[in-house]
């Protein structure tokens, strides 16, 4: 899975505007009327640990001028750094640290970006909602007919607007 | 459907009147402790469901929530009321109102109709829906991760709208109760039927036992033919008949005896009178009777002598009454210058107490006599009386030694009489051998009688045991009928209760296959959320067929109820309620309500709640989340995205002595500008 391409598609589909940069590979920016940011494809954990600072700080620095004519917008500032590389359990919390960063940027930290399912994953704070479900009944009175026929035929009745005396009744004759 | 505004006069925190005006958006409302945050969700939930937190059931000194819904602090609330209103898609408005005395709706009709889809069969649906539409920061765990696992179940099932089937149940309970309250019946019935069969064996083993012993019936019925006439008719009347026959013999046998024995007593008694010593001591009676009757003559002779003694004594009585007085005045006067004071004649004194001595002699004597004559007449008159008792006594004695002979006779002629009423011949000469012959034959023919009752009474036995085996087969065939009847009631109640697990078993299924299609959903808002750095995914196990226990699991097992920190639960189980509130699809209330949901929480999952916030917020879902933290307050205005259309608001809340809660400031949030990378 190319990590980039894969990025731009889902955030292209979560309604961001994304652009590649002219001068790094692999990095892209991504903005919508209330988020703006990077993302940037590292080899290893090592490397993110070694650059999200340095390219957080770039990426204000590029653009202070245009994030002056918006002060609200210039707190929805994200940087996500992504690996297809698994991250050494010593290096985890390290990891984790980057995203407890608040200076600057909200930073998107994540290791093992091997499947599309890993990097919406990683990209969950900055997509709608996923997985919605929208829960229906099926037709639950006919499974649970098809059950109390199966115990007695007459049993179906408990369904009908026959009253709990005639069921009675006729359970009791009909064995 | 979305709030548009709330309004609140003397309830809760608020004295005078709060009005809140909603943008679709979201509003953030932020605030002090006990600016009124809280209230404005009680508002809610008051306006939607008459009463506030689940209708809490704590108590204190008598006292709950409800007893605090109005004003309580100082001063006077002018108004009481909370009013919402609401606004639907197509912009239609609907309000609900309720005061103290109840509610009004601005349309008329049922809030429920509003707020729910009722084609889910969803009852209750207004409470059921602020309990995932309202989430406060003190329920947030205890309704999701701490709850426990059955009422965690049910707290989804009723949630997510599911059909309980609950009608259906409490119809099979009903005919459950019908056929139990029949099998009841039939079990005492059959108790009572094998009871009689029981009865009825023994009867027939006796009857028949009886029968064996009793071989010549016709022999029998001659017999008693015989004895009792031939103007029997019914068969049936012939062992009674026999038996009252030998029943008056047996009096007969009895009385014969008697007779026979006062005979020979009577004829002892006979020889007695007529013996010579019975004789001499009439005789004697006679002789003393005789001198007794002289004896009473002599005394009564002499009783009359003294008699007259005493009524000639008596007579002198007034003379010897009037010496005694003399005497009496004589000695009281004594003489008088020596003359008499009675007569004047001179006396001396010698002479005249020597008269007075003589006086009182004479009166002396003849009291004397008096009393003798007395006693003399009561002794002859004592004796007289004594002599005639013993005369009385005698004469009974004499008559009755006089008059035995002839009561004997008497007695003689009256057993005779009886001897003959009971079978005796009449003849002068009564003789008791004769009766005696006659007690024998008459006990030989009751004797006989009795066996030929008891042989023909076996023969009736044999019918008697036939009628009763015929009855026992009538019996046992109502029991075999009870019998199959009652079996029928077992089976009905078996597929009664299969039923029944069937209506729970189906019950259980929807929920799971519900949380089956809702697990992936629970599972990215708790990823989202990132509660733990470790446990990055959540599911859930269920386990039980009937009765459903729902469970939270990470990794591999772990219950996250026990591993996380109240911190981390609290980021669960807002994972769970906010996967529940989306997918309700019976609610068609589109308005998310958090009352300080970050309590406990630190920053950087506050940051995450916020863009979660976000993610609902992008699901066309409008958000009102109160929050104490005013920089937290900021932070979800700029993440919840206000949009042209679609905006939000940040309201600030105050409390003040003087006025109570009251709004401080309400801030539209700009949609904030766009493009800024691709503009530069």
């Amino acid at each position: 899975m190319h990590i980039l391409n894969e990025a731009r598609a889902l955030l292209d589909g979560a309604g961001f505007q994304t652009t590649a940069s002219p001068d790094q590979q692999d990095l892209i920016y991504f903005e919508d009327h209330s988020i703006l940011g990077f993302l940037a494809v590292h080899s290893r954990v090592e490397d993110v640990l070694k650059a999200w600072e340095e390219m957080q700080d770039r990426f204000l620095k590029e653009n202070a001028l245009p994030l002056r004519t918006d002060p609200t917008k210039i707190w929805n500032i994200y940087s996500v750094h992504l690996t297809s590389a698994s991250c050494p359990t010593e290096l985890r919390s390290r990891l984790f640290a980057v995203e407890e960063d608040f200076r600057g940027t909200r930073k998107v930290a994540r290791a093992t970006i091997v499947t599309r399912e890993d990097l919406a994953n990683a990209l969950l704070c900055l997509l709608p909602i996923q997985r919605l479900v929208s829960l229906r009944l099926e037709d639950v009175f006919g499974q649970l007919r098809q059950r109390l026929t199966t115990i007695n035929p007459l049993l179906g009745n408990l369904l009908a607007d026959t009253a709990a005396e005639e069921i009675a009744q006729k359970l009791m004759d009909r064995l | 459907m979305r709030i548009a505004s709330v309004t609140i006069s003397g309830f809760r925190g608020v004295r005078d009147t709060v009005q809140l005006v909603l943008p679709p958006g979201f509003a953030v409302v932020t605030g002090r402790n006990g600016s009124g945050k809280s209230t404005l969700c009680d508002a809610i939930e008051f306006a939607f469901t008459g009463t506030i937190r689940g209708g809490s059931k704590h108590k204190e000194k008598g006292e709950n929530i409800e007893d605090y819904l109005w004003w309580r602090g100082s001063g006077e609330a002018k108004f009481k009321e909370v009013s919402v209103g609401l606004v639907a898609p197509d912009g239609s408005t609907f309000t609900v109102t309720r005061t103290p005395d109840g509610d009004t709706t601005s349309f008329g009709g049922d809030l429920e109709s509003i707020l729910c889809d009722g084609r889910n069969g969803v009852k209750h649906g207004t409470e059921k829906l602020c309990r995932t539409t309202i989430v406060r920061d003190e329920e947030i765990t205890t309704i999701s991760v701490d709850l426990a696992e059955t009422d965690r179940f049910e707290f989804v099932r009723s949630a997510l709208g599911t059909v309980d089937f609950s009608d259906v149940e409490e119809k099979c309970k009903k005919v459950q109760a019908q056929i139990d309250q029949r099998a009841v019946k039939l079990s005492a019935e059959y108790e009572l039927l094998r009871k009689q069969i029981s009865d009825l064996t023994t009867r027939i083993s006796a009857a028949k036992t009886e029968a064996v012993l009793s071989p010549d019936v016709a022999s029998a019925e001659r017999v008693l033919r015989e004895a009792l006439g031939s103007n029997i008719d019914a068969e049936s009347e012939i062992i009674p008949r026999a038996q009252q026959r030998v029943a008056e013999l047996r009096v007969a046998v009895d009385n014969l005896l008697r007779v026979s024995r006062s005979w020979s007593q009577l004829q002892s008694r006979r020889q007695q009178v007529l013996s010579s010593h019975y004789l001499a001591q009439l005789d004697e009676k006679r002789l003393a009777l005789a001198k007794l009757r002289a004896e009473l003559s002599d005394a009564e002779k002499k009783h009359a002598i003294a008699a007259a003694t005493v009524a000639d004594r008596e007579q002198g009585q007034p003379r010897l009454a009037t010496l005694a007085q003399l005497h009496s005045q004589g000695k009281r006067l004594g003489l008088e210058a020596g003359h008499c004071p009675l007569c004047g004649s001179t006396v001396d004194v010698e002479a005249f107490d020597k008269h007075l001595q003589q006086v009182a002699q004479i009166v002396s004597q003849a009291s004397s006599d008096l009393q003798q004559a007395i006693k003399e007449r009561d002794d002859s008159e004592q004796a007289a009386r004594q002599i005639r008792v013993q005369i009385s006594v005698l004469e009974g004695e004499e008559r009755t030694l006089s008059q035995a002979g002839s009561l004997i006779e008497e007695e003689e002629a009256r057993l005779r009489t009886s001897a003959q009423q009971y079978g005796y011949v009449s003849s002068e000469d009564f003789r008791p051998e004769t009766l005696a012959v006659l007690v024998e034959a008459t006990r030989e023919l009751m004797s006989k009688l009795e066996r030929a009752v008891a042989t023909l009474d076996a023969s009736r036995q044999l019918e008697r045991v036939a009628r009763m085996e015929r009855e026992l087969v009538e019996l046992r065939a109502n029991c075999d009928t009870v019998e199959a009847r009652g079996n029928r009631c077992s089976d009905a109640l078996k597929q009664i209760k299969d039923a029944l697990a069937a209506i729970k078993r189906t019950r259980g299924e929807i929920v799971e296959d519900q949380l089956a299609q809702l697990t992936p959903l629970i599972d990215e808002i708790y990823a989202r959320l990132r509660p733990h750095v470790d446990w990055a995914h959540v599911g859930y196990r269920l386990r039980g067929d009937v009765r459903r226990f729902l469970s939270f699991e990470v990794g591999d097992g772990l219950n996250p109820s026990f591993l996380f920190s109240s911190g981390q639960r609290r980021a669960a189980g807002l994972a769970f309620l906010f996967a529940v509130h989306l997918s309700r699809e019976w609610c068609k209330l589109r308005t998310l309500i958090l009352d300080d949901p970050v309590q406990h929480v630190d920053d950087f999952r506050a940051l995450h709640l916020a863009e979660v916030l976000a993610s609902v917020r992008r699901n066309n879902r409008q958000i009102v989340c109160t929050v104490e933290d005013e920089p937290l307050a900021e932070l979800l205005c700029r993440r919840l995205r206000s949009e042209a259309g679609d905006e939000g608001c940040l309201i600030q809340m105050e409390y003040e002595s003087t006025q109570g809660v009251h709004l401080k400031s309400q801030r539209r949030i700009s949609p904030i500008s766009s493009n800024i990378l691709v503009s530069a």
